[in-house]
């Protein structure tokens, strides 16, 4: 797998620009992996290349995935009983005064 | 009941009972959890939800039904937080961003390259410390990154709730997530 990427990380060193559409650095990759920006089909391309053969970006990847994966575990907030009764008199409280 | 028909946004605007019952029941929950998410604490989420019900009740006959009454709702919970924020010193603190800034080398490589994360997926720790960390995030990337990672919102739904352009949210997020990323690294020392 290493060789593999070794050998695709050369070619696109001696890929000229014109077909690469522009040298694709980890900075590049590392933005355009957070931000939905509308890039173009080339550029995509490249991406998905350099995201498969720079160890720095996979590693860049799965921190990110990590982060989206745990912070989706914090959404649930378990109320104390206290909170929710006194939540339901708030409801309570909020529904007469704004109804006519 | 249809949230987005014009006859469900009329009773409202009419005050109904049925109406207004059914839309405090059904968000005063989410928007209590919403506003302890951004990272409030229980009794100013309390005040931030009362004062959101009341601009909401206010300022409903204006409403004109272009987005979804949630979508509403929510952006005046996220902007009375956001004053919560400003108003008490316990919540502000500077962020010191500059690791950011040395990221990269000048032909765009990493100075360091990031740690691989194996342990980070297993590790208890993991959770608890990206939650105290996204409560030190400076306030807008903090409230982009939790409605678009926690609350899972579109994109669109943010830009509208937060008032700021798609490339705005696309850098706050990025600076967030890179934030996030190296307190990981630092404090779990994989």
């Amino acid at each position: 797998m290493k060789l593999l990427r070794s050998i695709i990380k050369f070619i696109l060193n001696i890929t000229p620009d014109f077909i690469t559409g522009g040298k694709m650095t980890c900075e590049d990759a590392a933005t355009l992996l957070v931000v939905d920006s509308k890039i173009s089909f080339r550029r995509r391309q490249m991406l998905k290349i350099h995201a498969y053969a720079c160890e720095c970006c996979i590693k860049y990847r799965k921190q990110l995935d990590v982060i989206s994966i745990k912070s989706s575990q914090i959404a649930d907030i378990k109320l104390s009983d206290e909170q929710v009764s006194k939540m339901s008199s708030n409801k309570a409280d909020i529904i007469s005064k704004f109804t006519k | 009941m249809n949230l987005s028909s014009q006859e469900f946004i009329q009773s409202l605007k009419n005050q109904e009972h049925e109406a207004v019952s059914y839309l405090v029941e059904l968000y005063h929950e989410a928007l209590f959890k919403g506003a302890i998410k951004q990272g409030l604490a229980p009794d100013q989420a309390e005040v931030v939800v009362q004062n959101t019900w009341g601009s909401f009740f206010e300022g409903v006959h204006k409403f004109e039904g272009r987005s979804h009454v949630r979508t509403y709702l929510f952006g005046i919970m996220y902007n009375k937080a956001k004053e919560t924020f400003r108003d008490n010193k316990k919540y502000t603190s500077d962020y010191d961003e500059s690791a950011l800034d040395n990221l990269y080398e000048k032909d765009g490589s990493y100075r360091a390259s990031p740690k691989d994360p194996h342990s980070w997926l297993s590790s208890k720790e993991t959770t608890i410390i990206l939650s105290e960390e996204i409560k030190k995030l400076p306030e807008n990337q903090r409230m982009a990154f939790i409605l678009k990672e926690v609350e899972g919102e579109s994109t669109t739904n943010i830009c509208k709730i937060l008032n700021i352009s798609n490339t705005n949210l696309g850098v706050l997020i990025y600076r967030a997530k890179n934030n996030l990323r190296l307190a990981l690294e630092d404090r779990l020392k994989v």
